[in-house]
């Protein structure tokens, strides 16, 4: 498959996705009652300010894509962007807004920023620079594993810190992806992963009392009690009604507010509701054609550096999406992870969009486009000129 | 060195990454299935049953009226007011603004919005103008109902035999007791779709079941009546401070209960009334010995079974006499031992001046077996049923229980044998009725509008416990007590009366106390031999322990029963007659 068939894919794949995303956000939230307003009224308000954030993320991404995988690999790159998103969280814990007991956002105004969705991204970003600039050393502990993890280790750490537990598991799983494909000594990580996995299940479930009942309330909610088990009552019921095909595009009962969070982390099961089964393993499909994609990318990549930004975008996206599902099936524990492209929520979106554009520049990359290369060096062309009057790095001869 | 030439990139781990999201959306495509196909219908089932909500629209409850139709107790329309805690918004404007509206204390306000569950009811029978003004708050989580209040028309009447009725709508004590399922109707129901806040979805019209309004009541007795008998109990408990007082008016020929009350009473408006002595309804609870207005029964029953006749004269011993059975002896005295006692008496004259010895020993030609027969046969010891709650056999023991020396003497001067008001006062209108017994009547018509009566309760059939000549004679001995025996102050004024006076020593702690007396009367006018049956009116008060200005019966309840009676014969228009002067009779 030629590459620019690659990137048209890619592209229609993720139209598809978000034009979805908007159709089951305006199902949602354009009646008042949907959104907990009982006066009936009707609202654009959320469509509009996806649309803003979609807005945004397209640029972003364009720009991502235009500029290339060349700047990111600058070694210090990686630090940077883990400090800047590490400081970011850590502003969160000091001045955020607090969402349904979770402190989780930044409030600017009309923008509400999620830092710990930027976290993904910068934990790909300066993973994959780590990763490709070690070389050989990936073989050492200390550039193979403890590095890595130290990143891991604050970055996720200030996310768990604003209870977004979901974002630790899919940052998690990320890692070990792109250690695993860097070819880091991962039989020794994984023995300290498996030695260390039930210590930190109990600190991190077991512990804190409104975890472990949505941790387990998926195993039989009809049974439990408590908001979780609510949530996945009224989610079963929802994804039930739809049965086959489905009860029709804003016909769901979603819209009379029994299923909550049903415009962000549970819009999957108004897909399955309102879509129906067809709908609802439609856009599974839709992802994991999207994870095809991304690996598929990763594999052609040129260097380790973009297969390893290809694998770590592709981390990200599949498990969050698949993660998210299973959550609103009742197939694995409530996380509040949001449904990538689909989800109502500007820094999700944003940041998804964000991967797709770092994504596209790798299948470009791979393609060898020049007239991307000259954007490229167009685009930082500034630091090449600095770049050129140091010593030469090992890294510039590949650009 | 660092290479920008890919990696060794094994395709298995390109495959083995692919696998675990193939192995992702297998697990989820499971799930999808047994959600969408296998637990389909259940689910679905399930979250139409969330979305459904049932409404109750109440049937009116029907109303109560007296014998001439005017009301006792009616339904009207009104409002309930019910609050959603979990809906509420603005709890505390909630808490002020229906403190000013309807009057509920703030606390109570404050503890029904802390609850936990929806739809309690806050205030029951707003009217219009109290519901307009809750409309008005626009307060989210308070819902009004439509409802209906009960109503008394200005003073409440005979409330211990309308009753009352619950918040909850069931009808407690009275008829609206015992009715309940006639006057409650069944209420309607509308099925709606509401969302998860419990507002009605808008333009979805959910099948309605229309109420079916419930059944009027008219009763038999008469509201005049009815209060003139109140005003008499309230006065003679304002003069004899007794602990409690029956009373009730009967038609004589047909059964009907006229008028009947008991004190204290209580106010159905007013629930700090309702204490257990005024809830209790004596004229049929009330359990007591009937002493001396058992007396014409007794008699009645020895010339109607020919063990004496009523010229028959008795040798009255002067009022002390000792009966041996063996080496058994019971000693009897009469009151009017004080005054030289009695000595040969006809059995008319007996009942009129009430001897205990005359009683005696017609109580010993009748024996045990016959004596027992004929109060079972004048329905003592039984419920009437009559559709009130409540109400009391009375006490017959039984029959092994019965010898000469024992209740031979003592049931027939009303001892050792308990009775409630209603079962003496439906015996004596036997008498006034000719002899015939009539079951008690208090439900005249129980319809609906715009159909046909509803059949009433059975009732027992009439039966017959006197002849008619010896009913006469009978009735004739007790106008004496009225022209020159105990109650002759007491006769009614234009009408020839009959009536018997009792008091007897209440049993406390298993003793007669010297104490606590019974005073009671029974009795009837028009009682002269020609008058119509239909005209009579039977009436008996009795009052429990009065405590001043005397306990007999001749003081205490007679001059009460002459006061209803006079007032409702000439309220029914019952001519008067001339009275012939009282004959001398001797003592």
């Amino acid at each position: 498959m030629p590459s620019s068939a690659l990137r048209l894919a890619l592209l229609v794949l993720v139209a598809a996705l978000v034009g979805l995303g908007l159709t089951m956000i305006a199902s949602t939230t354009v009646l008042g009652t949907a959104v907990g307003h009982s006066d009936g009224s009707v609202t654009y308000a959320y469509l509009l300010r996806q649309l803003a954030a979609i807005g945004v993320g397209v640029v972003a991404a364009g720009l991502l894509s235009v500029a290339g995988t060349t700047w990111l690999q600058r070694p210090w790159t990686a630090w940077l962007l883990a400090g800047a998103a590490a400081a970011s969280v850590f502003a969160v814990l000091l001045f955020g807004r607090t969402i349904n007991g979770a402190k989780r956002w930044l409030d600017f105004g009309p923008i509400n920023v999620q830092p710990a969705e930027f976290a993904k991204l910068a934990l790909v970003l300066s993973l994959a620079c780590l990763l490709a600039n070690a070389g050989e050393r990936i073989r050492t502990l200390r550039w193979g594993l403890l590095q890595p993890l130290l990143i891991f280790a604050v970055l996720a750490g200030l996310v768990y810190l604003t209870k977004d537990l979901g974002s630790v598991i899919v940052m998690a799983l990320t890692v070990l992806a792109l250690l695993v494909c860097a070819g880091a000594p991962w039989p020794r990580l994984a023995l300290i992963a498996l030695s260390a996995l039930p210590l930190l299940l109990y600190f991190t479930v077991w512990e804190v009392a409104y975890r472990r009942e949505r941790f387990f309330a998926f195993l039989d909610p009809w049974q439990a009690a408590g908001p979780a088990a609510y949530h996945l009552q009224q989610s079963f019921i929802a994804i039930s009604s739809g049965g086959i095909s489905g009860v029709g595009l804003g016909q769901g009962s979603a819209a009379l507010a029994f299923l909550p969070e049903r415009h962000t982390d549970f819009i999957y099961a108004v897909i399955c509701e309102e879509l129906g089964m067809i709908g609802g393993l439609g856009v599974a499909l839709l992802f994991l054609a999207l994870i095809a994609l991304g690996l598929t990318i990763a594999y052609r990549a040129p260097d380790l550096h973009r297969r390893l930004l290809a694998t770590g975008a592709t981390a990200v996206l599949g498990t969050q999406a698949f993660w998210n599902m299973l959550v609103v099936v009742g197939a694995a524990p409530t996380k509040g992870l949001t449904l990538p492209f689909v989800s109502y929520g500007g820094s999700s979106i944003i940041v998804c969009l964000m991967l797709i554009g770092i994504l596209d520049a790798c299948a470009r990359a791979e393609a060898g486009l020049p007239a991307a290369r000259r954007g490229e060096t167009r685009i930082i062309g500034a630091t090449t000129a600095l770049r050129a009057r140091r010593e030469a790095p090992a890294w510039a001869e590949a650009a | 060195m660092i290479t920008s030439a890919p990696a060794p990139h094994p395709v298995w781990l390109t495959i083995a990454m692919f696998a675990i999201f193939a192995a992702a959306f297998a697990v989820l495509a499971l799930r999808l299935h047994a959600l969408q196909i296998e637990q389909h219908e259940a689910l679905r089932a399930r979250g139409e049953r969330q979305r459904v909500r049932v409404i109750s629209v109440p049937a009116r409850r029907g109303g109560i009226f007296d014998a001439s139709g005017a009301p006792l107790a009616v339904s009207q329309p009104s409002w309930t007011l019910l609050a959603d805690p979990a809906y509420m918004d603005d709890r505390l404007r909630a808490t002020l603004e229906l403190e000013r509206i309807i009057g509920v204390p703030r606390e109570r306000l404050r503890a029904h919005f802390s609850a936990a569950t929806n739809g309690r009811v806050i205030a029951h029978g707003l009217d219009e103008a109290q519901a307009q003004a809750i409309r008005e708050l626009r307060l989210r989580g308070l819902r009004l109902r439509r409802d209906h209040a009960r109503c008394w028309p200005s003073e409440p009447l005979a409330p211990h035999v309308v009753g009352f009725v619950n918040d909850d709508g069931r009808g407690g004590g009275g008829i609206e007791q015992t009715m309940h399922e006639w006057l409650a109707g069944r209420d309607g129901r509308e099925v709606m779709e509401v969302d998860a806040l419990g507002n009605p979805l808008v333009g979805i019209s959910g099948e309605r079941q229309e109420p079916e309004d419930g059944h009027h009541v008219q009763l038999t007795i008469e509201i005049p009546v009815q209060r003139a008998l109140e005003a008499a109990l309230a006065e003679a408990a304002e003069k004899h401070a007794p602990q409690g007082i029956a009373g009730i008016v009967v038609r004589a020929a047909t059964g009907e209960i006229v008028a009947m009350a008991s004190w204290p009473t209580f106010d159905p408006r007013d629930r700090s009334t309702f204490r257990p002595e005024a809830l209790n309804n004596r004229a049929v609870q009330f359990t007591y010995e009937p002493g001396s207005t058992f007396k014409p029964l007794i008699a009645g029953a020895a010339v109607a079974d020919g063990l004496a006749r009523f010229d028959e004269r008795i040798f009255c011993e002067h009022g002390r006499w000792t009966h041996r059975v063996g080496r058994a002896a019971r000693t009897i005295t009469d009151h009017s031992l004080a005054s030289g006692g009695h000595g040969m008496l006809t059995v008319t004259e007996g009942i009129a001046l009430s001897d205990n010895i005359l009683m005696a020993k017609l109580g010993l030609r009748l024996g045990p077996q016959r004596l027992y027969e004929w109060v079972q046969q004048l329905q003592f010891g039984r419920r009437l049923g009559i559709p009130l709650p409540g109400e009391g056999p009375g006490i017959v023991r039984p029959r092994q229980a019965w010898n000469e020396l024992g209740a031979c003497m003592s049931v027939p001067m009303g001892h050792e044998i308990a009775v409630t008001p209603l079962q003496l006062i439906m015996a004596h209108a036997a008498i006034a009725n000719r002899g015939m017994w009539m079951p008690p009547r208090l439900i005249k018509r129980v319809w609906r509008e715009g159909a046909s009566d509803a059949a009433l309760p059975l009732l027992e059939a009439p039966r017959r416990v006197f002849r008619e000549q010896d009913a006469l004679q009978i009735e004739e001995a007790m106008t004496h007590t009225m022209s020159e025996g105990t109650a002759r102050a007491s006769d009614l004024e234009g009408y020839v009366a009959a009536g018997k006076t009792g008091t007897t020593m209440k049993i406390v702690d298993g003793r007669y106390s010297h104490e606590q007396h019974v005073g009671s009367f029974v009795g009837w006018a028009p009682a002269h031999r020609e008058a119509p049956v239909q005209d009579k009116l039977v009436c008996l008060i009795a009052l429990d322990d009065a405590t001043k200005n005397g306990h007999f019966g001749a003081q205490v309840a007679a001059p009460y029963v002459q006061r209803v009676l006079q007032f409702a014969l000439e309220r029914a228009g019952v001519p008067k007659v001339e009275k012939p002067a009282p004959a001398r009779r001797a003592r």
